[in-house]
C-alpha cells in the first residue's frame, strides 16, 4: 500500500529503527545517512510526547552527515571515520550503526566497516534501514529482529533458559507515544506473578537486557510488529511465543493476558486469577466513583479509535466492552500486513459490546477523515492529525496516538487498569470542553448493525477456565 | 539580469562563503575574515544537523501553498510539527521500487490529489536525497501539472547531501517562489515595501509590521508567512528591506536583480539601537524621518526605564543566535550589565567581522563556535565558561539544562525590535529568578560523553576540508 500519504503520521522505517534504538540505556545510534535523517522524526515527536532518551537529547545522534561526493564516491570511509570518534566522544555499551537510504542506494559496505570497529574491540553492530523499505512501525521491526540477530557477535553466552524470563515485543518506542507506561505496565503486571520481565526499552533497560533476550522461555508479543522478532527467537532459540495480538487496555484484558501467560507457562492458576480479580475490582472501584459523570447522561457517545493496531484494537476493547461506549469505527493507521487484518478485525469484534464495529485500514489521513466523516462519531480517540476533522464537526478529541499536540506524556499510558482509568478521566475532560450537544440517538445505520451478543465471559472465569 | 535562470539555487558557502563548522576565539576569527574567506571545515565526528529539505519545509509551510514532498514518507516527518497549520501536506511515499524505477506517476498523481483535496491556489514539490540521486525528472511533471491545473507548481530542489549549510535550503525555497510564483514581469509600483521575513516566529514579524505601519508604510510578506494572492504586489513594491541581513539576503538580491526592486541594506533590529537603525534607514530612503524619531524616542524612553530597572546586572551568558543578531544582541545585553562569555552561531562568515568591531576590542579571546545543532561540543565548552544563562533561539537545550545552566528559549517570544527587547529583559529577568529546574536536573546528571573528550579542545574534531 505505498501509496501517496496525505499528512503522514507513520514516518520512515528509518525513523522507527532510530527510535526504538535511542530508547535503549547506553546504546548508542550511529547514523550512516544524509544530514537530517533523524531531525524529522524528532520534529514530529515534538516535545510533548516527551524526549525519547534519557540522557541524550534529539540533536545529539551520531551521525556521518553524508556529502555529495560520498554519494559519488561513497561514503564507507567516512563511516570509519565517524565510528572511530563517536566510540571517542560518547560513552557506550553498545554502538549501532543505522543505514539510511542514500549509502543503501550508493551501495557502501558498512559490514566491513562493522567488522572493523570489532576487532578494535568495540562492541559495534550494524542494522538496514533505508526509509524506502516500509514505515516507522516496519522499521521498528526490522530493527528489534536485526539486534537479536547479530548479537552474538559479540560473543554472547550459549542459551540457558530462564524460567521466570519473558521478553515484550511489539510496543515501538517514539511510535507509541504511550510506550513506556504501557511497558511498565505490563511487566508490573506479569512481575506480580513472579515473572522476571525485558522491557527491552526505557529507564534502565540496557544492551545486557537485549544480550540476555535469547535466555527467555517465553516471548509476549503486544502487536503485528513484535511477531518478526518472535519468529526469529523461536526459528533461532526455539523459544515460544505468544501472540497476545494488541494492547491489554482495562482490568479484564490485562488480567487475560497474565493468566494466558500463567497458563502458557503452566504457572499454578491461583496468583494469576488472584491479580486479575483485584484488578478487576480496582477498576469496578474507579468507574463507580466516576459513575457521576459517565450517568450525566453526556458520557455515552458515538465514537471512533483511530490508532495504530496495537493500542486501536486494545482501545476499542475496553471502550466497546467495559465502559459501553457506542464505538461504532476504528481506523487502523499503522498500515500492518495484510495477514494479519482478519486477526485485528477479529480481536476488536469479539469484545465489543452493541453495535459490530467497522474496521478500516488507512494510513492517509485524507482517508481517515473520510471514514470520519461517514461514521459522524461525537468522540474521536485519534492523533492531533484529527483535530482539523474534530474541530469542524463540532467532536471531542482525545489524543491516544501520535503525533501528539496536547499531551506531555511522561508516564501516562493507556494499557492496564491504571491507563484504561486514565483514559476515562480525559475522555470526560474532552468531552466536557468540547461542549457536545445532549446526547443525539444512536443512527439508523448503525443500529442495523446491532449484534446478538452472549454476556461476555469475566476475565477472571476465562483465565480460571 | 535574472539570477533564477538556473535549475539550482546556489549554495550559501558558494555564494557568500558561510561555513557551518568553525571553532576558536573572537580574535582568530576576525583575523581570518580579514584574509577575505572563512576556509571551509568539516567535522571528522559530527551529530546530526538539518539538512536542506527539513529547512526548506520549515518554511514553506508558513505559506498558504499545499505541500508535495517527493521522496519515502519519513522525509516529510518534520512536517509534523505543522498539524493544524495553513493546508495539509503530501508525501508521494517512495518505496525501493520506486527508488530504482523513477516515480514521476506518484508525482503527478500527489500533485493532482493536494490540488483536489484542498484547492490549493499553489502547491510546493519537495525533492528529496532519493530522488536527487535517481535524477528524476520533477521539471517536466511540474510544468506539464502547472498548466493542466492553472495553478502555480513550484519545484523546489533540495536534496539533502549538497549543501553543508542546512539553510541553503531557504534560498532554494525563494529561488523556486521567484521563479515560480511570482508573476514574470513587475507591472506599476507601488507605495508598499517588501517585508523580507524568511526565519522569524510570528510575534517578531506581526511587531515590525507594526512598526511600519506605525510610521505610514505598507508592507508585504516575503518569503515566510507570504499568501499566494499577494505575489503581484510582492514585484510592485516600492523596496524591499530584510528582517534578517543573512537569512534574507538572496530574496533582497533576487528581487532586486530580477524586477529592479532596490534592497535596503539593513542591520537585524536587535535591541534600541539596531532597530533605531532600521526604521532610520527605511524612515530616510521614504522620507518619513520626522515619524521615526518621534516613534524611537517613545521607545527608547520607555526602554531605557525598563533596561535601568532591570535586575539582571553581573550575569555571565553564552548566546546561540545567527551571526547575524548575536553582536547586536550583545551590545544589548552589555547594557543591561550582562557579561557575554561565549558564542555560538549556526554558521559563520567572512562579513559578519564586520559586525564584530566593538566586540573584538573589548574581548579579543570571547569564544566562537560555529554549528547547527552539534551539542557535544557546546557541551565541552560551556563545561570550561560555566555560564549563569544560555540563551537561545529554538534549537533544542537539554544538553545545557543536564549542565545545570538555564536556558531561556526565545523561539516563540518576541526576540526583534522594541517589543523583543522588553520580551528578553523580562525573560532574562524571569529565567535567573528561579533556576531550580536546571539545578535539580544537572544533580547526579549522567553524561552521555566520554570525560576523555570533555577534556580535548572544543575545535578538536574540525579539520579543514581536504577537497
Amino acid at each position: 500500500m505505498a501509496d501517496v500519504l496525505h499528512e503522514d503520521r507513520n514516518g520512515c522505517a528509518l525513523h522507527g529503527a532510530i527510535k526504538a534504538l535511542s530508547a535503549v540505556e547506553a546504546l548508542v545510534p550511529v547514523l550512516h545517512a544524509s544530514s537530517g535523517c533523524s531531525i524529522g522524526a524528532r520534529y514530529g515527536e515534538n516535545t510533548l510526547a516527551g524526549s525519547l532518551s534519557n540522557a541524550a537529547g534529539w540533536l545529539e545522534t551520531s551521525s556521518t552527515n553524508l556529502q555529495e561526493k560520498h554519494v559519488v564516491f561513497g561514503g564507507t570511509s567516512r563511516l570509519r571515520e565517524q565510528l572511530k570518534n563517536t566510540v571517542k566522544v560518547v560513552k557506550g555499551e553498545l554502538y549501532t550503526v543505522v543505514t539510511g537510504c542514500v549509502p543503501e542506494v550508493v551501495g557502501d559496505d558498512v559490514p566491513a566497516m562493522v567488522k572493523e570497529s570489532r576487532e578494535q574491540r568495540y562492541p559495534t553492530i550494524g542494522i538496514m534501514a533505508p526509509g524506502f523499505k516500509g514505515n516507522g512501525w516496519f522499521g521498528y521491526a526490522a530493527a528489534v529482529r536485526q539486534v537479536l540477530e547479530q548479537l552474538p557477535t559479540l560473543g554472547q553466552e550459549p542459551r540457558q533458559e530462564k524460567t521466570d524470563l519473558v521478553n515484550l515485543f511489539g510496543i515501538a518506542p517514539g511510535l507509541d507515544p504511550f510506550w513506556e507506561g504501557d511497558l511498565e505496565e505490563v511487566a508490573g503486571a506479569l512481575e506480580s506473578i513472579g515473572l522476571s520481565v525485558n522491557r527491552l526499552f526505557g529507564a534502565g533497560e540496557r544492551p545486557a537486557a537485549w544480550q540476555g533476550a535469547h535466555h527467555a522461555t517465553l516471548n509476549v508479543v503486544l502487536s503485528p510488529w513484535g511477531l518478526e522478532a518472535a519468529e526469529f527467537l523461536k526459528s533461532r532459540d526455539g523459544i515460544p511465543f505468544l501472540d497476545f495480538g494488541f494492547l491489554p487496555v482495562g482490568s479484564r484484558d490485562l488480567g487475560g493476558l497474565v493468566s494466558r501467560v500463567a497458563k502458557e507457562l503452566g504457572l499454578p492458576e491461583d496468583a494469576s486469577a488472584a491479580f486479575a480479580k483485584a484488578q478487576d475490582a480496582r477498576q469496578r472501584y474507579n468507574l463507580r466513583k466516576a459513575a457521576p459523570a459517565l450517568l450525566s447522561g453526556k458520557f455515552q457517545r458515538r465514537t471512533a479509535v483511530v490508532a495504530g493496531s496495537s493500542a486501536a484494537v486494545g482501545i476499542a476493547r475496553f471502550l466497546s466492552g467495559t465502559l459501553g461506549q457506542i464505538v461504532t469505527t476504528l481506523v487502523v493507521t499503522d498500515n500492518p500486513l495484510d495477514e494479519v487484518r482478519a486477526a485485528i478485525v477479529n480481536q476488536v469484534r469479539e469484545a465489543s459490546e452493541g453495535i459490530e464495529i467497522d474496521v478500516h485500514f488507512a494510513d492517509s489521513a485524507a482517508q481517515v477523515r473520510q471514514f470520519l466523516s461517514e461514521a459522524k462519531p461525537e468522540l474521536v480517540l485519534g492523533s492531533a492529525l484529527e483535530r482539523s476533522w474534530t474541530s469542524a464537526h463540532g467532536a471531542a478529541l482525545v489524543e491516544v496516538a501520535g503525533p501528539l499536540r496536547e499531551e506531555l506524556v511522561l508516564e501516562q499510558r493507556l494499557a492496564g487498569t491504571t491507563g484504561a482509568l486514565q483514559l476515562v478521566s480525559r475522555i470526560a475532560r474532552s468531552l466536557h470542553s468540547a461542549g457536545l450537544p445532549v446526547v443525539s440517538g444512536i443512527r439508523p445505520e448503525d443500529a442495523s448493525r446491532s449484534v446478538e451478543r452472549a454476556k461476555e465471559p469475566s476475565a477472571v472465569a476465562a483465565g480460571v477456565a | 539580469m535574472s539570477l533564477t535562470r538556473q535549475k539550482l539555487s546556489p549554495l550559501r558557502e558558494k555564494r557568500i562563503g558561510a561555513v557551518s563548522a568553525w571553532s576558536g576565539s573572537l580574535d582568530a576569527f576576525v583575523r581570518e575574515a580579514a584574509t577575505g574567506e572563512i576556509e571551509q571545515r568539516i567535522r571528522t565526528y559530527a551529530q546530526d544537523t538539518p539538512n536542506d529539505v527539513e529547512y526548506a519545509l520549515e518554511l514553506l509551510r508558513t505559506l498558504d501553498v499545499a505541500i508535495v514532498v517527493h521522496g519515502p514518507a519519513g522525509c516529510a516527518a518534520g512536517l509534523q510539527r505543522s498539524v493544524g497549520g495553513r493546508l495539509p501536506w503530501l508525501v508521494t511515499n517512495l518505496n525501493e521500487r520506486d527508488s530504482i524505477m523513477g516515480s514521476d506517476v506518484k508525482l503527478r498523481k500527489a500533485i493532482q490529489e493536494a490540488h483536489k483535496a484542498y484547492g490549493a491556489k499553489a502547491i510546493a514539490v519537495v525533492t528529496t536525497p532519493v530522488v536527487a540521486i535517481n535524477n528524476d525528472d520533477v521539471d517536466s511533471v511540474t510544468e506539464e501539472l502547472k498548466d493542466e491545473l492553472s495553478i502555480p507548481v513550484v519545484a523546489v530542489y533540495v536534496d539533502g547531501f549538497r549543501s553543508k549549510v542546512g539553510s541553503s535550503g531557504l534560498d532554494a525555497v525563494i529561488h523556486a517562489l521567484v521563479k515560480h510564483l511570482l508573476p514574470v514581469r513587475r507591472r506599476g509600483e507601488g507605495a508598499h515595501v517588501n517585508l523580507l521575513s524568511v526565519s522569524e516566529n510570528r510575534s517578531d514579524v506581526d511587531h515590525l509590521r507594526g512598526l511600519l505601519t506605525e510610521i505610514g508604510i505598507e508592507s508585504v510578506l516575503f518569503p515566510r508567512f507570504a499568501d499566494v494572492q499577494d505575489a503581484a504586489q510582492v514585484v510592485a513594491a516600492k523596496l524591499s528591506v530584510a528582517i534578517d541581513p543573512d537569512a534574507a539576503d538572496y530574496a533582497g538580491k533576487v528581487l532586486e536583480g530580477n524586477y529592479g526592486i532596490p534592497f535596503l541594506r539593513t542591520p537585524a533590529p536587535v535591541g534600541v539601537q539596531a532597530t533605531a537603525k532600521w526604521l532610520g534607514i527605511l524612515g530616510k530612503e521614504l522620507g518619513l524621518e520626522s515619524k521615526v524619531d518621534a516613534l524611537v524616542g517613545r521607545e527608547s524612553l520607555r526602554l531605557s526605564k525598563l533596561v535601568q530597572g532591570a535586575s539582571v546586572s553581573g550575569s555571565k551568558v553564552f548566546l546561540n543566535l545567527p551571526a547575524s543578531q548575536v553582536f547586536a544582541f550583545r551590545a544589548l545585553a552589555k547594557e543591561l550589565g550582562l557579561e557575554v562569555v561565549g558564542i555560538k552561531t549556526p554558521w559563520i562568515a567572512a562579513h559578519h567581522a564586520a559586525l564584530a568591531v566593538e566586540a573584538v576590542q573589548e574581548t579579543p579571546e570571547l569564544p566562537i563556535l560555529a554549528g547547527d545543532g552539534q551539542p557535544f561540543e557546546e557541551v565541552n565548552l560551556l563545561g570550561r565558561i560555566r555560564p549563569d544563562l544560555y540563551i537561545t533561539s529554538g534549537a533544542p537545550a537539554i544538553h545545557v539544562l543536564r549542565l545545570g545552566i538555564p536556558v531561556l528559549d526565545l523561539s516563540d517570544l518576541p526576540l526583534l525590535g522594541f517589543a523583543g527587547m522588553e520580551q528578553v529583559v523580562r525573560g532574562i529577568e524571569r529565567t535567573l529568578s528561579n533556576t531550580a529546574l536546571s539545578r535539580f536536573l544537572a544533580e547526579g546528571a549522567d553524561e552521555p560523553y566520554d570525560p576523555s573528550w570533555l577534556k580535548k579542545s572544543v575545535h578538536w574534531y574540525i579539520k579543514q576540508e581536504v577537497k
